[in-house]
């Protein structure tokens, strides 16, 4: 792992998030993909929503195997021509869409335009019937279990098991992945959003907004290359909204980046690009004065 | 009668009423909607066909019962008679043990919603309930008794035989009645004395039904028949002792019992009720889900002793088994008794048209096997968790079984040993047994992930059906080398399906 790697990495998006970056000195002796879980300290510069929430000092943990794919790639999402029927009605067709580390995208649609259907096949949940997805420049018609995941969807309504308590999914789920280290601050995390009290209940006895919340946590101490989420506003109360929008912003940070359907605007959230599904086609806008428009 | 009493009586027969509209909807007719004579004569048709069935059946299988047991020698015959006993007793265990633990009165939403604010009704159901249940296994056991003494021709009456089966059945089935009331009865106090005393009533019970083997295996050599027929008069008058002792007890628990209690420990049950139709369609979904909602009323049993890579894996699928037991239980059924049970003939040990009806039993209980690979299915049905386990279909497979599998090999093991040691064939019957938990394994695997040049899932129960076919054919084949070597064969080509598969 050499220097070049971390001064080429997503700075730009730090520099936006107001971020800068001091390299974990176990970085140094990184030398392979199995050395994937070290730590970036990201240190706070005075964004105003950050104190209000009394988060001084924010530590970022990303799997080194994604920082490979940014700093070689430099474009985390990869989709092309991408088309979808269902029972002979076409949803969208030739959607393409690049995303970059530290790109916040907005996805907007009316309700049955697509973008549930869009963010799972982005997820390689479902096949379009034509195009190519790419995520950090592996295909996913192609790619195998094996090799893990750079992608993480939360989907509307999160699944989970049933017979583990939301304690351990978190502790499951990092550990399978090696990244045992993230413990702490995953737990941290679930308890800046409210779920400290009912981590060891099984996540069955829990309302959908603290199911959609203990999947965020999942989400977000996982750090995937490619965050995916389904109107995560929706189920979850205006406090969290605005703590899941900087976690969101620390994430794309960290050099990942995240895509989110939504119906309403997000508190607090600096996107980079909006997303618009309209009458079967994806129409990107990535200029500040699109947007406005 | 009181009027709750009535109110309460009207509405079970409503409840039958409505269970015989299910089963006639099959036939594509109702109670209720049949006005018309046509109707009338298309029930009647109904009625007779299904009379004239369960005629010819128990002609049938009274024939096939007297045919077995007239082959019996009279001693043989008077253990099998000083054994009936035994039955009611293995059959009260499970029931008797679930008592020290739920309610064995179960309250639907309705009756909790209509009948729960009334004790009055409350102990009328509860009555209604445990007489249905033992006059139902009386007439079992009444039955049972008819086959054992149309086969075995005893030296004495036939009366006491067949009162003895039907009066042990019932008081089998009012034993966890009696246990079960008085545990929920707050006015009993202490409650370890009420339990104690409970798991006492079942030791005695349990250890009564063998005087009777007792007193026979002590008997002299050729008189065996002679005193099993002489004890069914005595069994017989202390079993409608200990009925009448239990319905005493009933009457008398009944009114201390705890409402609360009951319509607490009643959830399960009661939000399950309406989906009880789904038991006929799919048994295994039906039996999920209840386990599935016993476990979330637990709770977390034990905690996880988390590894790091498959470790972790490991911890979860360990866990699983653990907190969702009941699946160990089938696991165990299907591999201490199911498959063993067909190893003798199998192995030529035993009438090879034996196969056939094992066959049938396996494809029948294929729900308990499938249970092996549950975890697996509940990883691959979790997309969103599935995504983010960086292991491949086949290393998962193996993983989330690997439990599951270790109770099976020695639940084949011991079943084995107990089913062969007699003929001295054990080992080939183990490895056998082995091959087919092994295989139920992949089985369980191939009908999730998309297996390569078919591009589709194979049904579990087609290539568990295939995999103990192949078992199965070792007469045929001629030696159960060959027959083993094939099963590996397919096996490993499912293992190859699974790893190149697409989940």
């Amino acid at each position: 792992m050499d220097g070049h790697a971390i001064e080429g990495f997503g700075l730009p998006h730090l520099a936006r998030a107001g971020l800068s970056v001091e390299p974990n000195p176990k970085l140094a002796q990184a030398e392979t993909r199995a050395d994937c879980a070290f730590t970036i300290q990201a240190v706070y510069h005075g964004k105003s929503n950050f104190k209000h929430h009394g988060i001084p000092d924010v530590v970022i943990e990303t799997p080194l195997r994604h920082l490979f794919g940014r700093v070689v790639m430099d474009t985390i999402l990869e989709a092309k021509n991408l088309s979808f029927s269902y029972a002979r009605r076409t949803i969208w067709h030739d959607v393409s869409l690049s995303l970059s580390p530290g790109d916040i995208a907005l996805l907007w649609g009316v309700n049955g335009a697509g973008k549930t259907t869009l963010l799972r096949c982005l997820a390689g949940w479902s096949r379009p019937n034509e195009g190519m997805v790419a995520v950090c420049g592996r295909d996913l018609a192609r790619s195998t279990r094996r090799e893990g995941s750079d992608v993480f969807f939360v989907s509307d309504t999160p699944p989970f098991y049933e017979d583990l308590t939301a304690r351990e999914h978190i502790l499951f789920l990092l550990r399978a992945n090696g990244l045992s280290d993230r413990g702490a601050h995953a737990l941290e995390l679930a308890d800046r959003f409210h779920l400290a009290e009912s981590l060891d209940a099984y996540p069955s006895s829990f309302s959908r907004g603290m199911r959609y919340k203990l999947a965020i946590v999942l989400a977000l101490s996982l750090a995937p290359a490619l965050l995916l989420m389904d109107e995560p506003y929706g189920p979850i109360d205006h406090t969290s909204a605005v703590l899941l929008s900087h976690e969101i912003e620390l994430l794309a940070a960290s050099g990942s980046a995240v895509l989110l359907s939504c119906h309403q605007v997000p508190p607090e959230l600096a996107a980079t690009m909006q997303l618009e599904l309209e009458d079967k086609v994806l129409d990107v806008k990535k200029s500040t004065a699109e947007m406005m428009s | 009668m009181s009027w709750g009493a009535r109110e309460v009586l009207w509405l079970r027969v409503r409840h039958l009423r409505t269970r015989t509209n299910r089963f006639l909807n099959v036939a594509g007719t109702d109670l209720d909607e049949s006005t018309s004579l046509t109707d009338r004569m298309y029930l009647l048709y109904i009625a007779v066909i299904i009379v004239v069935w369960a005629f010819l059946s128990w002609n049938a299988l009274m024939g096939f019962t007297a045919r077995g047991l007239t082959l019996l020698s009279p001693d043989t015959a008077g253990l099998l008679l000083a054994t009936l006993p035994l039955v009611p007793a293995v059959i009260c265990l499970v029931p008797s043990i679930r008592a020290l633990l739920t309610s064995p009165y179960k309250m639907t939403e309705q009756d909790i919603a209509y009948l729960g604010s009334d004790r009055e009704c409350v102990r009328t159901a509860i009555f209604l309930d445990a007489a249905r249940g033992a006059l139902g296994y009386g007439v079992v056991g009444a039955l049972v008794g008819i086959l054992v003494v149309g086969g075995l021709n005893p030296t004495e009456s036939a009366v006491p035989i067949i009162a003895t089966c039907a009066l042990a059945m019932m008081a089998g089935r009012l034993l966890p009645w009696v246990i079960g009331l008085s545990r929920v009865s707050p006015t009993i106090r202490p409650k370890a004395l009420a339990l104690s005393v409970s798991c006492l009533l079942l030791a005695m019970a349990i250890g009564s039904a063998f005087i009777p083997l007792a007193v026979v295996v002590t008997s002299p050599k050729g008189e065996l028949m002679a005193a099993a027929c002489r004890l069914e008069f005595p069994a017989a008058i202390a079993l409608g002792c200990g009925i009448a002792a239990e319905w005493v007890a009933i009457v008398l628990i009944a009114p201390l019992t705890s409402i609360v209690s009951m319509i607490d420990e009643s959830e399960v049950y009661a939000e399950t009720m309406a989906i009880q139709s789904i038991a006929l369609v799919s048994p295994r979904t039906y039996t999920q889900i209840i386990r599935r909602r016993k476990n979330e009323r637990r709770g977390p049993l034990a905690s996880l002793r988390i590894g790091m890579g498959r470790g972790a894996l490991l911890s979860h699928t360990t866990l699983s088994a653990i907190r969702r037991f009941e699946g160990l239980g089938d696991v165990l059924v299907w591999s201490a008794i199911i498959v063993p049970a067909g190893m003798p003939f199998v192995l030529g040990f035993g009438p090879s048209l034996l196969i056939l009806p094992w066959m049938l039993l396996i494809i029948r209980s294929s729900g308990k096997p499938h249970e092996m690979s549950r975890v697996f299915d509940d990883d691959e049905g979790n997309r969103m968790l599935r995504s983010n386990l960086p292991f491949g279909p086949l290393t998962l497979l193996a993983i989330d079984s690997l439990p599951a599998l270790v109770v099976a090999c020695v639940g084949s093991t011991v079943g084995c040993v107990l089913t062969l040691g007699a003929f001295g064939s054990v080992g080939t019957g183990i490895v056998l047994s082995f091959l087919i938990d092994v295989g139920t394994v992949v089985c369980g695997g191939l009908a999730v992930v998309i297996v390569p040049f078919i591009y589709r899932k194979i049904w579990f129960e087609a290539s568990l059906l295939l995999l103990v076919g192949t078992v199965a054919a070792t007469p045929t084949l001629g030696s159960a080398t060959i027959s083993a070597a094939i099963a590996a064969v397919l096996i490993a080509a499912g293992m190859a399906g699974i790893a190149f598969g697409r989940d």
